[in-house]
């Protein structure tokens, strides 16, 4: 699904990422960890198109993505508040989104409905802007919309932050669940150790934008990134 | 911590904003601008008093002036109400440290009063009081007269914070105007002939000096305790709630991803500050026409006749158009990873600037009372303003790259959010090429061919929209991530 190749990128002569290869199979449940810094997100900007590598490329799906933006159409993400449309009503902002990929307003609707308990009646219906949400009703949004049309490949950065325990693990439940209906692959980067080794099959550890880890999820794993960062 | 540290974080706050180099151009523009407004305004205040004189020798000078006051504070008044900052969004953070409220709000009604609306009395009011001692009005008196008007001017700058943002006052004002205006058309009594009789009663009574100043001292007071009692996050702190604004576009709906950009586009005019402002201005532009098409002095100027076409329906293009990529800035990162191309994000915008060119040209109908020349002129503008002057604007749109907040005002005089070297320079061919095409016709043909050459290269522009279009989308291509890193320090 997605293929890294020599990926370097610099901010004013300094590194701050360099993956020699990195490939990420279809419906790989795909986990990142590393402390602040790393290059988690820098990394997850490339795999987007945002920022220019300074050398190497991204495949997703065979499509480099500095030749063709056809890898929009199956790809989806929510990195931060960037994200959310702050003058629109949830429901106007997914209707949106919707649109753009192809899905009609009834549509949404309906497939909406499997929110429910996730939303926990403060999202929806409530005649107020994204802007005027508090912030953890804000990334419910966000999140939600990335599974519209079911992409392939869906990219979260920090999914957990910001939502309350309750909310943390409704989301670990959708996404399992949108993993088994679907096949989506994911990449998801976190600082929470717990639900990461619990979503993710494979978890690569950047550190100082290097992966110095790649690792299949095992019961061992949650220990090793324990005294990795115990350290 | 006292007021002057306010003053260094406020100097900090300037020279670590991103861009500050060109905010510092700006300033100097700005100041430029400031200059030139500072002595027309100086000409007026010297120059009113002997043209008054002269237009109306029948009557008393001054008595007319006080008339004419009466009115300019109605209009600071709503000006203020549009343009006047509530500054309490500031203070969020103050409000921990440990820093007494009494100087935080102190500092901030003294701040106040560094704005342009509480300079006029000094610019117009104070060279017409200078005017009055050398026509022989005792300089008391006359001392009195400007001491009341600067009290006034002030306590509007502190009423400004009971009422901002309140619609419902709004509302009642312009109420209140229309009966007033009822009032004064169908009665004896005349709300600005007493104001002025008020003003004189005052200036020849010394003592009433003391019920000016009470009365800014008192509402300084009731500022002071109204900001102390909502110095809370939740109160006057607080951003305010919004209700929603919902509006049927659903017209739009059958017109697939242009319909679903320009719905978008329409709640983003209606739902955030900073393009509701520029609506207004599309709106005063409407009615730019009648300075020029009305004085002599203008209506005989080709090159001031093109100018007015081109601002009568080209108001929102303008304005609109050159800061293309900035409306969108909040939320760039989502645009650019959906699936959807820069020409289709394009081709909205420019169906919105139509929108707005072909909505004011029908409004602009009302021109045809002055005579079918005039609304001639004001339709070749609109067309180029359709063929020509919507594509340069996107074009120079691709390199405003400032992140724009949607839902702050524009400060007036301050503005330097909109202001960028490169957007200056294009308003060279802005303005100039349809001058320069409307002379060369003119000059070769005479008659109304300056007027149908603007047609024509603008229809022409309005046939070849989709192969423009495909240019200036590689060139906001070209500048995608520059533009990503640009809106990301927003």
């Amino acid at each position: 699904m997605i293929l890294i190749e020599n990926l370097t990128k610099k901010y004013e002569d300094k590194e701050v990422l360099n993956i020699p290869k990195l490939s990420i199979k279809k419906g790989e449940k795909f986990g990142l960890v590393g402390n602040n810094g790393a290059g988690k997100t820098t990394l997850f900007n490339l795999i987007l198109d945002l920022v220019k590598p300074n050398s190497g490329q991204v495949l997703n799906n065979d499509i480099a993505l500095n030749k063709s933006e056809a890898w929009k159409k199956h790809t989806a993400a929510f990195i931060d508040e960037s994200f959310l449309i702050g003058y629109l009503t949830p429901e106007e902002y997914l209707y949106f989104i919707g649109q753009l990929r192809g899905v009609n307003e009834s549509q949404v609707d309906s497939w909406l409905e499997q929110f429910q308990v996730f939303f926990n009646d403060e999202v929806l219906g409530q005649k107020k802007y994204i802007r005027n949400l508090s912030k953890g009703n804000q990334k419910k949004v966000g999140l939600v919309s990335t599974f519209l049309g079911n992409p392939d490949c869906v990219v979260l950065d920090e999914p957990f932050a910001n939502l309350d325990p309750s909310s943390q693990i409704r989301l670990k439940d959708i996404i399992k669940k949108q993993i088994e209906n679907h096949n989506t692959t994911f990449l998801i980067s976190s600082h929470d150790l717990n639900h990461v080794t619990d979503v993710c099959e494979r978890i690569v550890l950047l550190e100082k934008g290097l992966p110095i880890k790649d690792l299949t999820t095992d019961s061992d794993t949650f220990g090793q990134l324990e005294a990795y960062f115990k350290a | 911590m006292t007021i002057s540290k306010f003053w260094q974080l406020e100097i900090k706050s300037f020279f670590r904003a991103p861009q500050w180099e060109v905010a510092v151009i700006a300033k100097i523009f700005i100041a430029l601008f400031g200059i030139y407004l500072f002595v027309t305004i100086m000409a007026i205040g010297v120059g009113a008093y002997y043209i008054i004189e002269k237009v109306f020798p029948d009557e008393l000078t001054t008595s007319l002036i006080n008339q004419g006051i009466f009115f300019a504070f109605l209009i600071e008044f709503i000006t203020r109400y549009f343009f006047q900052q509530s500054p309490s969004t500031q203070v969020q953070s103050w409000i921990l440290l440990p820093i007494k409220k009494r100087i935080i709000i102190n500092n901030l009604l003294l701040r106040s009063l560094i704005n342009l609306f509480n300079f006029t009395p000094w610019l117009l009011y104070f060279p017409i009081a200078v005017v009055r001692v050398i026509e022989g009005t005792p300089w008391t008196t006359a001392f009195i007269w400007f001491a009341h008007l600067l009290c006034i001017t002030l306590i509007l700058n502190y009423l400004i914070f009971f009422i901002n943002k309140s619609h419902r006052f709004l509302i009642s004002t312009f109420v209140l105007i229309l009966l007033g205006a009822g009032l004064e058309y169908h009665t004896d009594f005349s709300f600005y002939r007493n104001f002025a009789l008020a003003l004189e009663w005052l200036e020849q009574n010394p003592i009433s000096l003391l019920l000016s100043c009470g009365t800014l001292v008192l509402i300084y007071r009731l500022a002071y305790h109204y900001l102390k009692a909502r110095f809370y996050l939740d109160m006057g702190l607080a951003k305010k709630s919004e209700k929603v604004l919902q509006l049927g576009f659903a017209f739009l709906g059958g017109y697939g991803m242009l319909g679903a950009f320009l719905k978008n586009d329409l709640r983003l005019l209606l739902r955030n500050a900073r393009p509701r402002q520029i609506l207004l201005l599309t709106f005063f532009f409407l009615f730019y026409g009648f300075l020029f098409f009305t004085m002599d002095m203008y209506k005989t100027n080709a090159v001031m006749l093109v100018f007015a076409s081109m601002f009568i329906t080209g108001g929102f293009s303008l304005s609109y158009g050159q800061q293309v990529p900035s409306w969108d800035s909040e939320y760039y990162g989502l645009l650019m990873t959906q699936n959807l191309t820069y020409r289709e994000y394009l081709e909205s915008k420019w169906w919105l600037m139509a929108s707005s060119v072909i909505i004011t040209l029908i409004l602009s109908s009302f021109y045809l009372i002055l005579g079918w020349k005039f609304f001639l002129i004001v339709t070749a503008g609109a067309i180029y303003n359709l063929g020509i002057g919507s594509f340069i604007n996107l074009y120079s749109g691709a390199f405003h790259r400032v992140p724009m907040k949607l839902n702050v005002k524009a400060k007036a005089f301050s503005n330097t959010q909109a202001f960028n070297v490169t957007q200056l320079l294009f308003t060279i061919p802005k303005l100039g090429l349809p001058v320069l095409v409307f002379l060369i016709a003119d000059f070769f043909i005479g008659g109304y061919a300056g007027w149908f050459a603007l047609i024509i290269i603008g229809s022409m522009g309005i046939l070849t929209k989709n192969l423009v279009l495909n240019h200036i989308a590689k060139i906001y291509s070209s500048g995608k991530y520059k533009t990503i890193e640009a809106f990301s320090k927003n």
